[in-house]
Protein backbone atom coordinates (compact mmCIF):
# COMPACT_ATOMS: atom_id res chain seq x y z
CA UNK A 1 0.00 0.00 0.00
CA UNK A 2 1.24 3.39 -0.96
CA UNK A 3 1.45 5.48 2.18
CA UNK A 4 2.60 9.07 2.13
CA UNK A 5 3.79 10.75 5.30
CA UNK A 6 2.21 14.09 6.10
CA UNK A 7 4.50 16.90 7.13
CA UNK A 8 2.71 18.33 10.17
CA UNK A 9 1.84 15.94 12.97
CA UNK A 10 0.08 17.11 16.13
CA UNK A 11 2.17 15.03 18.50
CA UNK A 12 5.56 13.35 18.00
CA UNK A 13 4.06 9.94 18.74
CA UNK A 14 0.92 10.45 16.66
CA UNK A 15 1.49 10.06 12.97
CA UNK A 16 -1.05 11.25 10.43
CA UNK A 17 -0.99 9.34 7.22
CA UNK A 18 -2.81 9.56 3.97
CA UNK A 19 -4.11 6.28 2.72
CA UNK A 20 -4.65 5.27 -0.86
CA UNK A 21 -7.82 3.29 -1.27
CA UNK A 22 -8.52 1.40 -4.44
CA UNK A 23 -12.25 1.25 -5.11
CA UNK A 24 -13.26 -1.03 -7.91
CA UNK A 25 -13.17 -2.21 -10.64
CA UNK A 26 -15.21 -4.94 -8.99
CA UNK A 27 -17.27 -2.91 -6.60
CA UNK A 28 -21.06 -3.08 -6.42
CA UNK A 29 -21.54 0.67 -6.30
CA UNK A 30 -19.39 1.61 -9.28
CA UNK A 31 -22.11 0.71 -11.81
CA UNK A 32 -19.95 -1.55 -13.86
CA UNK A 33 -16.20 -1.57 -13.89
CA UNK A 34 -15.06 1.88 -12.86
CA UNK A 35 -11.94 2.00 -10.72
CA UNK A 36 -11.49 4.93 -8.39
CA UNK A 37 -8.11 5.52 -6.80
CA UNK A 38 -8.92 7.61 -3.76
CA UNK A 39 -6.40 9.29 -1.47
CA UNK A 40 -7.89 9.56 2.00
CA UNK A 41 -7.04 11.69 4.99
CA UNK A 42 -8.94 9.87 7.70
CA UNK A 43 -12.46 9.74 6.35
CA UNK A 44 -12.00 12.66 4.00
CA UNK A 45 -11.21 12.35 0.32
CA UNK A 46 -8.14 14.34 -0.65
CA UNK A 47 -7.83 13.26 -4.23
CA UNK A 48 -9.77 10.97 -6.49
CA UNK A 49 -8.63 9.60 -9.79
CA UNK A 50 -10.97 7.54 -11.98
CA UNK A 51 -9.37 4.80 -14.06
CA UNK A 52 -11.36 3.75 -17.09
CA UNK A 53 -11.08 1.29 -19.90
CA UNK A 54 -11.98 -2.02 -18.28
CA UNK A 55 -14.94 -2.34 -20.64
CA UNK A 56 -13.30 -0.88 -23.73
CA UNK A 57 -14.40 -2.86 -26.75
CA UNK A 58 -13.32 -0.49 -29.50
CA UNK A 59 -16.78 0.26 -30.85
CA UNK A 60 -15.57 3.16 -32.94
CA UNK A 61 -13.07 0.92 -34.72
CA UNK A 62 -15.58 -1.90 -35.07
CA UNK A 63 -17.92 0.53 -36.84
CA UNK A 64 -15.29 1.27 -39.47
CA UNK A 65 -15.10 -2.41 -40.37
CA UNK A 66 -18.81 -3.02 -40.73
CA UNK A 67 -21.59 -1.90 -43.02
CA UNK A 68 -24.09 0.60 -41.68
CA UNK A 69 -26.70 -2.07 -40.93
CA UNK A 70 -24.24 -4.49 -39.37
CA UNK A 71 -23.16 -1.89 -36.88
CA UNK A 72 -26.72 -0.83 -36.05
CA UNK A 73 -27.42 -4.10 -34.27
CA UNK A 74 -24.39 -3.66 -32.00
CA UNK A 75 -25.20 -0.22 -30.70
CA UNK A 76 -27.51 -1.15 -27.84
CA UNK A 77 -24.59 -2.96 -26.19
CA UNK A 78 -23.03 0.39 -25.38
CA UNK A 79 -25.39 1.81 -22.80
CA UNK A 80 -27.23 -1.42 -22.12
CA UNK A 81 -29.90 0.19 -19.96
CA UNK A 82 -30.94 2.65 -22.65
CA UNK A 83 -29.81 1.06 -25.88
CA UNK A 84 -32.55 2.56 -27.98
CA UNK A 85 -31.03 6.04 -27.78
CA UNK A 86 -27.77 4.89 -29.32
CA UNK A 87 -29.67 3.46 -32.26
CA UNK A 88 -31.71 6.62 -32.51
CA UNK A 89 -28.75 8.99 -32.79
CA UNK A 90 -26.93 6.75 -35.26
CA UNK A 91 -29.99 6.28 -37.45
CA UNK A 92 -30.68 10.03 -37.36
CA UNK A 93 -27.20 10.62 -38.78
CA UNK A 94 -27.73 8.22 -41.67
CA UNK A 95 -31.23 9.48 -42.42
CA UNK A 96 -30.14 13.09 -42.52
CA UNK A 97 -27.11 12.31 -44.69
CA UNK A 98 -29.20 10.33 -47.16
CA UNK A 99 -32.22 12.62 -46.84
CA UNK A 100 -34.60 9.78 -46.05
CA UNK A 101 -38.11 10.80 -45.06
CA UNK A 102 -39.35 9.07 -41.90
CA UNK A 103 -43.11 8.40 -41.60
CA UNK A 104 -44.82 10.34 -38.84
CA UNK A 105 -46.13 7.18 -37.22
CA UNK A 106 -42.60 5.82 -36.97
CA UNK A 107 -41.44 8.99 -35.21
CA UNK A 108 -44.25 8.60 -32.69
CA UNK A 109 -43.37 4.95 -32.11
CA UNK A 110 -39.73 5.95 -31.58
CA UNK A 111 -40.85 8.46 -28.97
CA UNK A 112 -43.04 5.88 -27.21
CA UNK A 113 -40.26 3.30 -27.14
CA UNK A 114 -37.69 5.90 -26.10
CA UNK A 115 -39.74 7.21 -23.22
CA UNK A 116 -40.54 3.71 -22.00
CA UNK A 117 -36.81 2.99 -21.98
CA UNK A 118 -36.19 6.27 -20.18
CA UNK A 119 -38.59 5.28 -17.40
CA UNK A 120 -37.00 1.84 -17.12
CA UNK A 121 -33.53 3.35 -16.98
CA UNK A 122 -34.48 5.93 -14.37
CA UNK A 123 -36.11 3.21 -12.30
CA UNK A 124 -32.95 1.18 -12.44
CA UNK A 125 -30.73 4.11 -11.56
CA UNK A 126 -32.97 5.36 -8.76
CA UNK A 127 -33.30 1.91 -7.28
CA UNK A 128 -29.59 1.30 -7.54
CA UNK A 129 -28.74 4.67 -6.05
CA UNK A 130 -30.96 3.94 -3.06
CA UNK A 131 -29.52 0.45 -2.77
CA UNK A 132 -26.05 1.99 -2.60
CA UNK A 133 -27.26 4.17 0.24
CA UNK A 134 -28.37 1.09 2.16
CA UNK A 135 -32.08 0.80 1.48
CA UNK A 136 -33.25 -2.49 0.06
CA UNK A 137 -36.97 -2.04 -0.49
CA UNK A 138 -36.96 0.66 -3.20
CA UNK A 139 -34.65 -1.47 -5.31
CA UNK A 140 -37.13 -4.34 -5.29
CA UNK A 141 -40.08 -2.07 -5.87
CA UNK A 142 -38.51 -0.33 -8.86
CA UNK A 143 -37.48 -3.69 -10.28
CA UNK A 144 -40.98 -5.05 -9.81
CA UNK A 145 -42.38 -2.18 -11.88
CA UNK A 146 -39.53 -2.21 -14.36
CA UNK A 147 -40.56 -5.73 -15.27
CA UNK A 148 -43.88 -4.36 -16.58
CA UNK A 149 -42.05 -1.92 -18.85
CA UNK A 150 -39.69 -4.60 -20.10
CA UNK A 151 -42.73 -6.72 -20.98
CA UNK A 152 -44.19 -3.78 -22.88
CA UNK A 153 -40.89 -3.27 -24.69
CA UNK A 154 -40.79 -6.95 -25.51
CA UNK A 155 -44.23 -6.63 -27.10
CA UNK A 156 -43.12 -3.56 -29.02
CA UNK A 157 -39.61 -4.49 -30.10
CA UNK A 158 -39.29 -8.22 -29.49
CA UNK A 159 -36.46 -7.70 -27.03
CA UNK A 160 -36.10 -6.73 -23.40
CA UNK A 161 -32.72 -5.01 -23.49
CA UNK A 162 -30.96 -5.13 -26.86
CA UNK A 163 -33.74 -3.66 -28.94
CA UNK A 164 -32.49 -3.03 -32.48
CA UNK A 165 -35.93 -1.50 -33.00
CA UNK A 166 -35.10 1.78 -34.69
CA UNK A 167 -34.16 1.19 -38.30
CA UNK A 168 -33.09 3.52 -41.05
CA UNK A 169 -36.29 5.02 -42.43
CA UNK A 170 -38.56 4.10 -39.53
CA UNK A 171 -38.93 1.35 -36.98
CA UNK A 172 -38.80 -2.43 -37.20
CA UNK A 173 -42.53 -3.12 -37.15
CA UNK A 174 -45.88 -1.72 -36.16
CA UNK A 175 -47.30 -2.09 -32.65
CA UNK A 176 -48.97 -5.41 -31.86
CA UNK A 177 -52.73 -5.55 -31.37
CA UNK A 178 -52.99 -5.37 -27.59
CA UNK A 179 -49.99 -3.11 -26.97
CA UNK A 180 -52.03 0.07 -26.67
CA UNK A 181 -54.40 -1.44 -24.10
CA UNK A 182 -51.54 -2.81 -22.00
CA UNK A 183 -49.58 0.43 -22.27
CA UNK A 184 -52.54 2.55 -21.20
CA UNK A 185 -53.09 0.24 -18.26
CA UNK A 186 -49.47 0.75 -17.25
CA UNK A 187 -49.68 4.52 -17.69
CA UNK A 188 -52.75 4.61 -15.48
CA UNK A 189 -51.14 2.62 -12.68
CA UNK A 190 -47.60 3.93 -12.80
CA UNK A 191 -47.92 7.47 -11.34
CA UNK A 192 -49.26 5.94 -8.12
CA UNK A 193 -46.18 3.75 -7.99
CA UNK A 194 -43.86 6.74 -8.31
CA UNK A 195 -45.72 8.20 -5.33
CA UNK A 196 -45.00 4.94 -3.50
CA UNK A 197 -41.25 5.26 -4.14
CA UNK A 198 -41.35 8.82 -2.93
CA UNK A 199 -43.30 7.88 0.17
CA UNK A 200 -40.63 5.33 0.99
CA UNK A 201 -37.57 7.51 0.83
CA UNK A 202 -37.98 11.13 -0.17
CA UNK A 203 -38.82 12.36 3.31
CA UNK A 204 -36.67 9.83 5.10
CA UNK A 205 -34.35 11.57 7.52
CA UNK A 206 -31.36 9.32 6.92
CA UNK A 207 -31.77 9.64 3.18
CA UNK A 208 -31.95 13.43 3.45
CA UNK A 209 -28.88 13.54 5.68
CA UNK A 210 -26.91 11.57 3.14
CA UNK A 211 -28.00 13.45 0.04
CA UNK A 212 -28.85 17.07 0.92
CA UNK A 213 -25.88 19.32 0.24
CA UNK A 214 -23.70 16.40 -0.83
CA UNK A 215 -21.91 16.51 -4.17
CA UNK A 216 -22.91 20.02 -5.10
CA UNK A 217 -22.23 21.06 -8.70
CA UNK A 218 -22.64 24.75 -9.45
CA UNK A 219 -24.36 25.60 -12.74
CA UNK A 220 -21.31 27.27 -14.27
CA UNK A 221 -19.19 24.28 -13.27
CA UNK A 222 -21.70 21.90 -14.81
CA UNK A 223 -21.58 23.79 -18.11
CA UNK A 224 -17.79 24.04 -17.98
CA UNK A 225 -17.60 20.28 -17.52
CA UNK A 226 -20.09 19.65 -20.31
CA UNK A 227 -22.54 17.77 -18.11
CA UNK A 228 -25.91 17.01 -19.64
CA UNK A 229 -29.17 15.37 -18.74
CA UNK A 230 -30.52 15.19 -15.20
CA UNK A 231 -27.05 15.95 -13.81
CA UNK A 232 -27.04 19.34 -15.53
CA UNK A 233 -30.68 20.10 -14.89
CA UNK A 234 -30.32 19.34 -11.19
CA UNK A 235 -27.88 22.26 -11.07
CA UNK A 236 -30.63 24.54 -12.28
CA UNK A 237 -29.76 24.84 -15.96
CA UNK A 238 -32.79 24.44 -18.22
CA UNK A 239 -31.34 22.46 -21.07
CA UNK A 240 -33.05 19.52 -22.69
CA UNK A 241 -32.45 18.54 -26.30
CA UNK A 242 -36.03 17.31 -26.56
CA UNK A 243 -37.21 20.87 -26.04
CA UNK A 244 -34.26 22.89 -27.31
CA UNK A 245 -33.72 21.01 -30.54
CA UNK A 246 -37.15 19.39 -30.80
CA UNK A 247 -35.84 16.43 -32.81
CA UNK A 248 -38.11 13.61 -33.96
CA UNK A 249 -41.72 14.24 -32.89
CA UNK A 250 -40.96 15.92 -29.57
CA UNK A 251 -42.21 19.24 -30.91
CA UNK A 252 -45.76 17.85 -30.84
CA UNK A 253 -45.91 17.09 -27.14
CA UNK A 254 -46.50 19.23 -24.13
CA UNK A 255 -44.20 18.32 -21.27
CA UNK A 256 -42.16 19.98 -18.60
CA UNK A 257 -38.46 19.88 -17.85
CA UNK A 258 -37.84 19.31 -14.14
CA UNK A 259 -34.89 21.32 -12.87
CA UNK A 260 -33.21 21.34 -9.50
CA UNK A 261 -31.94 24.22 -7.47
CA UNK A 262 -28.78 23.24 -5.61
CA UNK A 263 -27.21 20.57 -7.79
CA UNK A 264 -26.73 18.10 -4.96
CA UNK A 265 -27.45 14.38 -4.84
CA UNK A 266 -31.00 14.96 -3.68
CA UNK A 267 -31.80 17.24 -6.61
CA UNK A 268 -30.40 14.74 -9.07
CA UNK A 269 -32.56 11.99 -7.54
CA UNK A 270 -35.61 14.23 -7.55
CA UNK A 271 -35.04 15.27 -11.17
CA UNK A 272 -35.10 11.65 -12.26
CA UNK A 273 -38.28 10.97 -10.30
CA UNK A 274 -39.98 13.95 -11.92
CA UNK A 275 -38.72 12.98 -15.35
CA UNK A 276 -40.49 9.66 -15.01
CA UNK A 277 -43.76 11.52 -14.49
CA UNK A 278 -43.10 13.68 -17.54
CA UNK A 279 -42.32 10.59 -19.61
CA UNK A 280 -45.68 9.11 -18.64
CA UNK A 281 -47.25 12.30 -19.92
CA UNK A 282 -45.37 12.13 -23.22
CA UNK A 283 -46.27 8.49 -23.83
CA UNK A 284 -49.98 9.05 -23.18
CA UNK A 285 -49.97 12.07 -25.49
CA UNK A 286 -48.20 10.05 -28.16
CA UNK A 287 -50.70 7.19 -27.85
CA UNK A 288 -53.59 9.65 -28.10
CA UNK A 289 -52.25 11.31 -31.22
CA UNK A 290 -50.67 8.29 -32.89
CA UNK A 291 -51.05 8.96 -36.64
CA UNK A 292 -52.05 6.25 -39.10
CA UNK A 293 -49.77 5.18 -41.91
CA UNK A 294 -46.67 3.13 -42.66
CA UNK A 295 -43.92 2.68 -40.09
CA UNK A 296 -40.96 2.44 -42.44
CA UNK A 297 -39.89 3.81 -45.78
CA UNK A 298 -38.05 1.51 -48.11
CA UNK A 299 -34.27 1.79 -47.96
CA UNK A 300 -31.69 -0.19 -49.91
CA UNK A 301 -30.21 -3.14 -48.00
CA UNK A 302 -26.71 -1.79 -48.58
CA UNK A 303 -26.62 1.83 -47.52
CA UNK A 304 -24.26 4.24 -49.21
CA UNK A 305 -24.66 7.68 -47.67
CA UNK A 306 -23.12 10.49 -49.71
CA UNK A 307 -19.73 11.78 -48.60
CA UNK A 308 -20.00 14.21 -45.74
CA UNK A 309 -20.06 14.49 -41.99
CA UNK A 310 -22.88 15.00 -39.56
CA UNK A 311 -23.49 15.23 -35.83
CA UNK A 312 -26.80 14.20 -34.33
CA UNK A 313 -27.63 14.00 -30.65
CA UNK A 314 -30.53 12.67 -28.62
CA UNK A 315 -31.46 13.20 -25.00
CA UNK A 316 -30.77 9.84 -23.41
CA UNK A 317 -31.61 9.18 -19.73
CA UNK A 318 -28.03 10.09 -18.86
CA UNK A 319 -27.78 13.17 -21.01
CA UNK A 320 -26.77 14.08 -24.49
CA UNK A 321 -25.85 11.02 -26.49
CA UNK A 322 -24.33 12.21 -29.74
CA UNK A 323 -23.04 10.53 -32.83
CA UNK A 324 -20.58 12.12 -35.22
CA UNK A 325 -20.57 10.22 -38.48
CA UNK A 326 -18.16 10.72 -41.36
CA UNK A 327 -18.97 9.04 -44.64
CA UNK A 328 -16.74 8.90 -47.70
CA UNK A 329 -19.54 7.60 -49.89
CA UNK A 330 -18.61 3.97 -49.28
CA UNK A 331 -20.36 0.99 -47.78
CA UNK A 332 -18.82 1.50 -44.37
CA UNK A 333 -18.64 4.58 -42.19
CA UNK A 334 -15.26 6.30 -42.42
CA UNK A 335 -15.38 7.43 -38.82
CA UNK A 336 -17.91 7.15 -36.03
CA UNK A 337 -17.39 9.20 -32.92
CA UNK A 338 -19.68 8.76 -29.95
CA UNK A 339 -20.13 11.49 -27.45
CA UNK A 340 -21.50 9.92 -24.36
CA UNK A 341 -22.72 11.56 -21.18
CA UNK A 342 -21.34 8.99 -18.73
CA UNK A 343 -17.74 9.68 -19.77
CA UNK A 344 -18.32 13.35 -19.04
CA UNK A 345 -20.03 12.64 -15.72
CA UNK A 346 -17.06 10.57 -14.57
CA UNK A 347 -14.65 13.30 -15.62
CA UNK A 348 -16.23 15.58 -13.00
CA UNK A 349 -15.45 13.20 -10.13
CA UNK A 350 -11.86 14.45 -9.49
CA UNK A 351 -13.36 17.91 -9.09
CA UNK A 352 -16.37 17.03 -6.92
CA UNK A 353 -15.17 14.28 -4.61
CA UNK A 354 -12.32 15.97 -2.66
CA UNK A 355 -13.60 17.28 0.64
CA UNK A 356 -16.36 14.74 1.06
CA UNK A 357 -16.28 11.64 3.21
CA UNK A 358 -15.72 8.17 1.85
CA UNK A 359 -19.39 7.27 2.33
CA UNK A 360 -20.38 10.28 0.22
CA UNK A 361 -18.33 8.91 -2.66
CA UNK A 362 -20.91 6.15 -2.96
CA UNK A 363 -23.79 8.62 -2.78
CA UNK A 364 -22.27 10.96 -5.37
CA UNK A 365 -21.34 8.14 -7.73
CA UNK A 366 -24.82 6.67 -7.46
CA UNK A 367 -26.55 9.97 -8.05
CA UNK A 368 -24.44 10.78 -11.14
CA UNK A 369 -25.80 7.60 -12.74
CA UNK A 370 -23.01 6.73 -15.13
CA UNK A 371 -22.89 3.67 -17.29
CA UNK A 372 -19.50 2.15 -17.86
CA UNK A 373 -20.54 0.29 -21.00
CA UNK A 374 -21.06 3.65 -22.66
CA UNK A 375 -18.16 5.48 -21.04
CA UNK A 376 -15.57 2.90 -22.07
CA UNK A 377 -17.11 2.18 -25.45
CA UNK B 1 -17.47 34.29 -11.62
CA UNK B 2 -19.87 36.95 -10.28
CA UNK B 3 -23.15 35.71 -8.89
CA UNK B 4 -25.25 37.76 -11.29
CA UNK B 5 -23.59 36.19 -14.31
CA UNK B 6 -23.99 32.75 -12.82
CA UNK B 7 -27.70 33.39 -12.33
CA UNK B 8 -27.99 34.61 -15.89
CA UNK B 9 -26.41 31.45 -17.20
CA UNK B 10 -28.69 29.22 -15.18
CA UNK B 11 -31.76 30.80 -16.72
CA UNK B 12 -30.19 31.17 -20.14
CA UNK B 13 -32.69 32.94 -22.33
CA UNK B 14 -32.60 32.86 -26.09
CA UNK B 15 -31.03 36.03 -27.45
CA UNK B 16 -32.26 35.12 -30.92
CA UNK B 17 -28.89 35.16 -32.67
CA UNK B 18 -29.09 33.48 -36.07
CA UNK B 19 -26.32 31.89 -38.11
CA UNK B 20 -25.56 34.93 -40.31
CA UNK B 21 -25.32 37.22 -37.30
CA UNK B 22 -23.10 34.74 -35.48
CA UNK B 23 -20.84 34.46 -38.53
CA UNK B 24 -20.54 38.24 -38.80
CA UNK B 25 -19.81 38.51 -35.10
CA UNK B 26 -17.10 35.83 -35.27
CA UNK B 27 -15.47 37.56 -38.24
CA UNK B 28 -15.56 40.85 -36.41
CA UNK B 29 -14.04 39.45 -33.22
CA UNK B 30 -11.52 36.95 -34.52
CA UNK B 31 -11.15 37.65 -38.23
CA UNK B 32 -7.36 37.43 -38.14
CA UNK B 33 -7.44 33.83 -36.85
CA UNK B 34 -9.75 32.40 -39.50
CA UNK B 35 -8.75 30.70 -42.71
CA UNK B 36 -12.25 29.97 -43.88
CA UNK B 37 -15.70 30.42 -42.42
CA UNK B 38 -19.02 29.16 -43.71
CA UNK B 39 -22.50 28.07 -42.70
CA UNK B 40 -23.21 24.41 -43.45
CA UNK B 41 -26.49 22.62 -44.26
CA UNK B 42 -27.27 22.09 -40.58
CA UNK B 43 -27.14 25.82 -39.93
CA UNK B 44 -24.00 25.64 -37.88
CA UNK B 45 -20.97 27.87 -38.38
CA UNK B 46 -17.89 25.96 -39.55
CA UNK B 47 -14.46 27.50 -39.16
CA UNK B 48 -11.17 26.28 -40.59
CA UNK B 49 -8.13 27.47 -38.69
CA UNK B 50 -4.45 26.77 -38.34
CA UNK B 51 -3.46 24.88 -35.21
CA UNK B 52 -1.66 27.90 -33.73
CA UNK B 53 -4.78 30.07 -33.77
CA UNK B 54 -6.90 27.71 -31.72
CA UNK B 55 -6.33 29.13 -28.26
CA UNK B 56 -6.88 32.85 -28.97
CA UNK B 57 -9.91 32.05 -31.11
CA UNK B 58 -11.54 29.78 -28.55
CA UNK B 59 -10.92 32.20 -25.71
CA UNK B 60 -12.40 35.12 -27.64
CA UNK B 61 -15.53 33.26 -28.64
CA UNK B 62 -16.03 31.81 -25.17
CA UNK B 63 -15.79 35.12 -23.36
CA UNK B 64 -17.90 37.16 -25.77
CA UNK B 65 -21.24 38.01 -24.16
CA UNK B 66 -23.23 37.66 -27.35
CA UNK B 67 -21.75 34.44 -28.73
CA UNK B 68 -20.92 32.86 -25.37
CA UNK B 69 -19.62 29.51 -26.61
CA UNK B 70 -19.22 28.12 -23.11
CA UNK B 71 -20.24 24.57 -23.78
CA UNK B 72 -17.79 22.20 -25.45
CA UNK B 73 -19.69 19.23 -26.84
CA UNK B 74 -16.78 17.09 -28.01
CA UNK B 75 -13.27 17.03 -29.37
CA UNK B 76 -12.30 14.43 -31.88
CA UNK B 77 -10.02 13.77 -34.82
CA UNK B 78 -10.47 12.11 -38.19
CA UNK B 79 -7.70 10.26 -39.96
CA UNK B 80 -7.89 11.11 -43.68
CA UNK B 81 -4.83 8.98 -44.51
CA UNK B 82 -2.90 11.93 -45.97
CA UNK B 83 -3.64 14.31 -43.13
CA UNK B 84 -5.27 14.39 -39.71
CA UNK B 85 -8.17 16.65 -38.91
CA UNK B 86 -8.97 17.87 -35.40
CA UNK B 87 -12.60 18.79 -34.73
CA UNK B 88 -14.22 20.80 -31.96
CA UNK B 89 -17.94 21.35 -31.52
CA UNK B 90 -19.15 24.22 -29.34
CA UNK B 91 -22.58 25.17 -28.24
CA UNK B 92 -24.03 28.19 -26.55
CA UNK B 93 -26.79 28.21 -24.00
CA UNK B 94 -27.91 31.60 -25.26
CA UNK B 95 -28.68 30.83 -28.90
CA UNK B 96 -29.10 27.83 -31.16
CA UNK B 97 -26.14 28.31 -33.53
CA UNK B 98 -23.51 25.63 -33.05
CA UNK B 99 -19.89 26.20 -33.93
CA UNK B 100 -17.53 23.66 -35.43
CA UNK B 101 -13.82 24.42 -35.45
CA UNK B 102 -11.60 22.34 -37.70
CA UNK B 103 -7.85 22.25 -38.02
CA UNK B 104 -5.71 20.25 -40.43
CA UNK B 105 -2.74 18.55 -38.77
CA UNK B 106 0.33 16.81 -40.06
CA UNK B 107 -0.38 13.09 -39.98
CA UNK B 108 3.11 11.97 -39.01
CA UNK B 109 3.37 14.36 -36.11
CA UNK B 110 -0.11 15.64 -35.26
CA UNK B 111 -0.02 18.29 -32.62
CA UNK B 112 -2.32 21.10 -31.54
CA UNK B 113 -2.46 23.33 -28.45
CA UNK B 114 -4.60 22.05 -25.59
CA UNK B 115 -7.67 24.04 -24.56
CA UNK B 116 -8.01 22.32 -21.20
CA UNK B 117 -7.34 25.65 -19.48
CA UNK B 118 -10.48 27.14 -21.02
CA UNK B 119 -12.83 24.17 -20.69
CA UNK B 120 -12.56 21.61 -17.91
CA UNK B 121 -14.28 19.01 -20.04
CA UNK B 122 -11.58 19.34 -22.73
CA UNK B 123 -9.13 17.55 -20.45
CA UNK B 124 -10.69 14.13 -20.88
CA UNK B 125 -11.78 14.67 -24.47
CA UNK B 126 -8.18 15.44 -25.36
CA UNK B 127 -6.91 12.42 -23.47
CA UNK B 128 -9.34 10.25 -25.38
CA UNK B 129 -8.35 11.73 -28.74
CA UNK B 130 -4.68 11.23 -27.91
CA UNK B 131 -5.34 7.67 -26.83
CA UNK B 132 -7.26 6.63 -29.92
CA UNK B 133 -5.74 8.86 -32.59
CA UNK B 134 -2.32 9.88 -31.34
CA UNK B 135 -2.92 13.63 -31.56
CA UNK B 136 -0.56 15.43 -29.18
CA UNK B 137 -2.19 18.27 -27.26
CA UNK B 138 0.54 20.69 -26.24
CA UNK B 139 0.21 22.07 -22.75
CA UNK B 140 -2.20 19.40 -21.57
CA UNK B 141 -1.86 18.80 -17.81
CA UNK B 142 -1.87 15.01 -18.04
CA UNK B 143 -1.78 13.54 -21.51
CA UNK B 144 -1.98 9.82 -20.76
CA UNK B 145 -3.94 6.98 -22.23
CA UNK B 146 -7.44 6.69 -20.86
CA UNK B 147 -9.40 3.92 -22.57
CA UNK B 148 -6.95 1.44 -24.04
CA UNK B 149 -4.61 0.94 -21.09
CA UNK B 150 -1.05 1.91 -20.33
CA UNK B 151 0.62 -0.88 -22.29
CA UNK B 152 -1.07 -0.14 -25.59
CA UNK B 153 1.54 0.55 -28.25
CA UNK B 154 -0.59 1.75 -31.16
CA UNK B 155 -3.23 4.36 -31.80
CA UNK B 156 -6.13 2.11 -32.69
CA UNK B 157 -8.35 4.51 -34.60
CA UNK B 158 -5.70 5.40 -37.16
CA UNK B 159 -6.51 3.83 -40.48
CA UNK B 160 -3.28 1.86 -40.69
CA UNK B 161 -3.49 0.49 -37.15
CA UNK B 162 -4.06 -3.23 -37.09
CA UNK B 163 -4.06 -5.49 -34.07
CA UNK B 164 -1.06 -7.74 -33.44
CA UNK B 165 -3.19 -10.79 -34.20
CA UNK B 166 -3.87 -9.49 -37.71
CA UNK B 167 -0.24 -8.49 -38.21
CA UNK B 168 0.89 -12.01 -37.31
CA UNK B 169 -1.54 -13.54 -39.74
CA UNK B 170 -0.34 -11.18 -42.46
CA UNK B 171 3.22 -12.38 -41.95
CA UNK B 172 2.23 -16.04 -42.28
CA UNK B 173 -0.69 -16.25 -44.67
CA UNK B 174 -0.71 -12.90 -46.43
CA UNK B 175 -3.50 -10.34 -46.33
CA UNK B 176 -6.49 -11.22 -44.18
CA UNK B 177 -9.67 -12.16 -46.02
CA UNK B 178 -11.77 -11.09 -43.04
CA UNK B 179 -14.63 -8.60 -43.15
CA UNK B 180 -14.89 -8.61 -46.90
CA UNK B 181 -17.94 -7.52 -48.83
CA UNK B 182 -18.99 -8.80 -52.28
CA UNK B 183 -16.80 -7.15 -54.87
CA UNK B 184 -13.91 -6.42 -52.51
CA UNK B 185 -10.84 -8.58 -52.72
CA UNK B 186 -9.22 -7.41 -49.48
CA UNK B 187 -9.30 -4.60 -46.98
CA UNK B 188 -7.17 -2.33 -49.12
CA UNK B 189 -9.87 -2.09 -51.75
CA UNK B 190 -12.57 -0.77 -49.52
CA UNK B 191 -14.90 1.58 -51.29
Amino acid sequence: MNVARKKTAPHPYVRLEEMVLNMGPQHPSTHGVLRLVIRLNGELVVKAEPVLGYLHRGFEKLAENRTYYQFLSMLSRLDYLAGIFMEWAYVNCIEDLMEIEVPRRAEYLRVIAGELVRIASHQMSTGDFLLNLGTWTPFFWTFRDREVILDLLEMLTGQRMMYNYIRVGGVKEDIPADFERECRKFLKEFPAKIDEYEKLVTDNEIFLARTLGVGIIEPHEAIDYGLTGPNLRASGVTWDLRKDEGYSAYGDFDFGIPIGKHGDCFDRYKCRIEEMRQSVRIISEALDGLPEGPVRTWTPPMLRPPAGSIYRAVESPRGEWGNYLVSNGGLRPWRVKMRDPSFIAISTLPRILPGYKIADVIAIGGSMDFMMGAADR
Amino acid sequence: MPAAEREGMATAGDNGLDAEEALARIEELAGEHLREIAIDDDGKVVIDIGAGDLRPLVKTLRDDGLLSYRYLVYITAVDWEDHMQALYLFRSMKHAVQLEVRAVLDRDNPSIPSIAIFYSTACWHERETYDLMGVMFEGHPELTRILTGRKEDMFPLRKDARPKRVQRRERTTGLPPALRLPGERDWRERA
